[in-house]
């Protein structure tokens, strides 16, 4: 195979540029007609366009149907993975090979997907096997806190396991469960069962993937996991609501800050028995009538003045904070004739005072959004040792 | 859209500002930009509520903090504020969230002003967190302020190289506008500003409302206020009961409690009155 050789290729650009033909065009034209062999770890998203040649290992091939006009069209996708790194793929052409094989891929699409590198294998695209074995991955894989796991991609982490629970579903079997290190939470799963258990400090590498708009690690047979003697104490990850903001959210994060608003559509609510949507008068869109069932929530909007999140605190939680039961509310509400006094009693109770609240948090237009997990009046701090400190900094 | 997060900042800052960038179009969020580089859309206050006047149409009020004042107005489209702001009691502690608004009689004159969303009343401990938490975020804004010397004025390229710093989104991307778009940001007056806003927190302790509400702690506030201001002047080497009162009621005591206060400290023999209007410890 050819090395890059950047004379060769800078005449061939000029070429192409004197024949008045654009430079990204120009690019794109010379990219597919090299040879040279592309390593995955040199492709990021500003390079969507390019055509790459790539010798690496298909590690996981799943498929999907895609409506795509009239007849439906197979896909497939998953990872490749080579000895710098690893990328996602899709391929809309049958993969004649198995996972764990290599192959050489010629004229491989970059596309950006969601800011990020993705390789599309499509009509133009050569598929060769390869001897090449890419058995080092293991150790290439890089280690990292569960805090700085930011991104998809291999990843090793060391921590507790939290939760284990075992589940099936359409015949497979897997362990859906959280691990923990001292800088933070996530959730796994895992498809191979390597017989650990909660309570265990293990080393486990695996393929972190977006889930549910959250970051998990999948653990499969390209995995390791295997004891560790490691103390590891986990911990939440806890920073300030502008952070959680530009990490675009997390699994169980806390954060701290004023409840500022309460808003529309909290209190005393009536849901679709089969659906759980807030309904009115019960009338469910989508079932109809419906013989609604009583419930409580809080749509309220915490701000730290680094940042602000929209969340959702159920209720058991509101329960709680209110120190009243939904069927205490429920008669209050009968007794006034008005089922608004309810998240009057929330704002006159709870507006404008600090919370420190956990919960699993999401990011969309809007900004983030939080599912609460565990909400408390925040810890009383002394705002003279706060500010005796700010003085020292000052002086 | 995007909710705006509310600004922590003392009353110092905000009303320094004079520069409003108002949102061309529909739904497009306006800012008051402060010279540390706080984009005011929303503002979160804690501070004593001073003065309730009505107007025609809503009310205006004055919410201190120790560097200055906030400027409330709430009109007829806060109704709930209107009338939690009627009857509220001044002094009080209250904290408030609500939309910061400015007056530009004229270029380059802005008045700033809060048009509250929400309002309740607190306690001293939180206004007093709320102080801190203010003095915080300042000094993050004026370290960031203070890293911009000496680049040249462009915005997009001030605040890449704030990122690359290491700086949040929130606090680069104000500093940079703030930096480029003031002539002058005298820096020393935030920061004195800062101090005396944290200094006063350790002022002497005052006599608070929850200390009051506590059985005999009332006589004892008030001795210890008599021995503090003891051998002032002439006064028989006492405390002038004007003095006494003064202090007292800046504590939050009322007038009746503290004449009740020395009348029984008198009866048990641990004050006495040297002379007209004048107390001593025994």
């Amino acid at each position: 195979m050819k090395e890059a050789d950047d004379s060769s290729d800078s005449n061939e650009l000029e070429k192409y540029l004197s024949m008045g033909i654009p430079l990204e065009e120009a690019k794109r034209a010379i990219s597919s007609k090299s040879e040279e062999m592309t390593r995955l770890s040199n492709i990021g998203p500003e390079r969507a366009g390019e055509v790459v040649n790539l010798e690496c290992k298909i590690l996981t091939i799943n498929e999907r149907e895609v409506n795509l006009g009239d007849e439906p069209k197979k896909a497939y996708y998953g990872f490749l993975v080579d000895d710098t790194g690893s990328l996602p793929y899709t391929s809309w052409r049958d993969i004649p090979y198995e996972k764990g094989n290599s192959v050489v891929i010629k004229k491989g699409l970059v596309r950006e997907w969601k800011g990020k590198a993705e390789i599309v294998i499509n009509r133009q695209s050569v598929l060769l096997k390869s001897d090449r074995e890419f058995g080092s991955l293991q150790k290439k894989k890089e280690r990292k806190k569960i805090a700085d796991v930011r991104d998809i991609g291999w990843v090793t982490v060391t921590g507790k396991i939290l939760s284990a629970e075992r589940r099936e579903k359409n015949d497979k079997k897997f362990i859906r469960g959280v691990i923990g290190d001292e800088t933070g939470r996530m959730p796994f799963t895992s498809w191979v069962d390597f017989g650990f258990k909660e309570g265990d400090t293990v080393e486990m590498s695996g393929m972190v993937r977006s889930w549910l708009g959250l970051l998990s690690l999948s653990i499969g047979e390209e995995s390791e996991v295997k004891e560790s003697q490691e103390g590891v104490e986990a911990k939440r990850l806890k920073l300030s609501i502008g952070e959680l903001e530009d990490r675009g959210g997390g699994f169980e994060v806390e954060v701290n800050g004023e409840l500022l608003e309460i808003q529309k559509g909290s209190g005393l609510i009536v849901r679709c028995p089969i659906c759980r949507r807030a309904v009115k008068g019960n009338n469910c869109t989508i079932h109809g009538e419906v013989d609604g069932v009583w419930d409580l929530r809080i749509k309220g909007v915490l701000d730290d003045g680094t940042g602000n999140l929209s969340m959702i605190i159920g209720r058991g939680l509101c329960e709680e904070l209110l120190g009243k039961t939904l069927e205490e509310f429920k008669d209050d509400a009968k007794n006034a004739m008005d089922p608004a006094i309810v998240s009057r009693e929330m704002e006159e109770k709870l507006l404008l005072r600090r919370y420190e609240v956990i919960g699993d948090t999401r990011s969309d237009e809007f900004g983030l959004r939080m599912m609460v997990k565990i909400i408390k009046p925040a810890e009383d701090k002394d705002p003279k040792k706060i500010a005796g400190g700010l003085l020292e900094g000052i002086r | 859209m995007k909710r705006e997060t509310s600004r922590r900042l003392l009353s110092m800052e905000f009303n320094s500002s004079s520069i409003y960038i108002k949102g061309e179009g529909e739904r497009v969020p306006s800012y008051l930009l402060t010279p540390l580089g706080s984009l005011v859309n929303r503002v979160y206050v804690c501070g004593v509520l001073t003065e309730v006047e009505e107007l025609e149409n809503g009310y205006r009020a004055r919410v201190s903090d120790p560097t200055g004042i906030f400027s409330i107005y709430s009109g007829q489209f806060q109704p709930e504020v209107s009338q939690s702001l009627s009857s509220a009691p001044t002094p009080s502690y209250v904290a408030l969230v609500g939309k910061g608004r400015v007056y530009e009689p004229e270029e380059g004159v802005v008045y700033a002003s809060i048009r509250p969303e929400r309002i309740t009343f607190t306690q001293k401990r939180e206004r007093d967190l709320w102080i801190v938490k203010c003095c915080e975020l300042m000094i993050e804004r004026i370290d960031a302020i203070k890293s911009c010397l000496g680049m040249e004025k462009d915005e997009n390229e001030v605040r890449s190289k704030l990122l690359a710093m290491r700086y949040p989104k929130h606090i680069a991307e104000g500093a940079a506008m703030a930096y480029c778009r003031y002539d002058e940001i005298d820096l020393d007056r935030f920061t004195g500003g800062i101090k005396d806003a944290l200094e006063y927190l350790f002022e002497e302790e005052e006599v608070t409302m929850e200390s009051i509400s506590k059985e005999g702690v009332l006589d004892e506030e008030v001795l210890k206020i008599v021995g503090a201001l003891e051998g002032r002047g002439e006064m028989e080497g006492g405390a002038l009961w004007e003095d006494i009162l003064e202090k007292a009621l800046k504590g939050g005591m009322g007038e009746d409690m503290v004449e009740k206060a020395i009348d029984q400290l008198m009866e048990s023999g641990r004050v006495y009155e040297p002379a007209l209007g004048v107390f001593k410890r025994s």
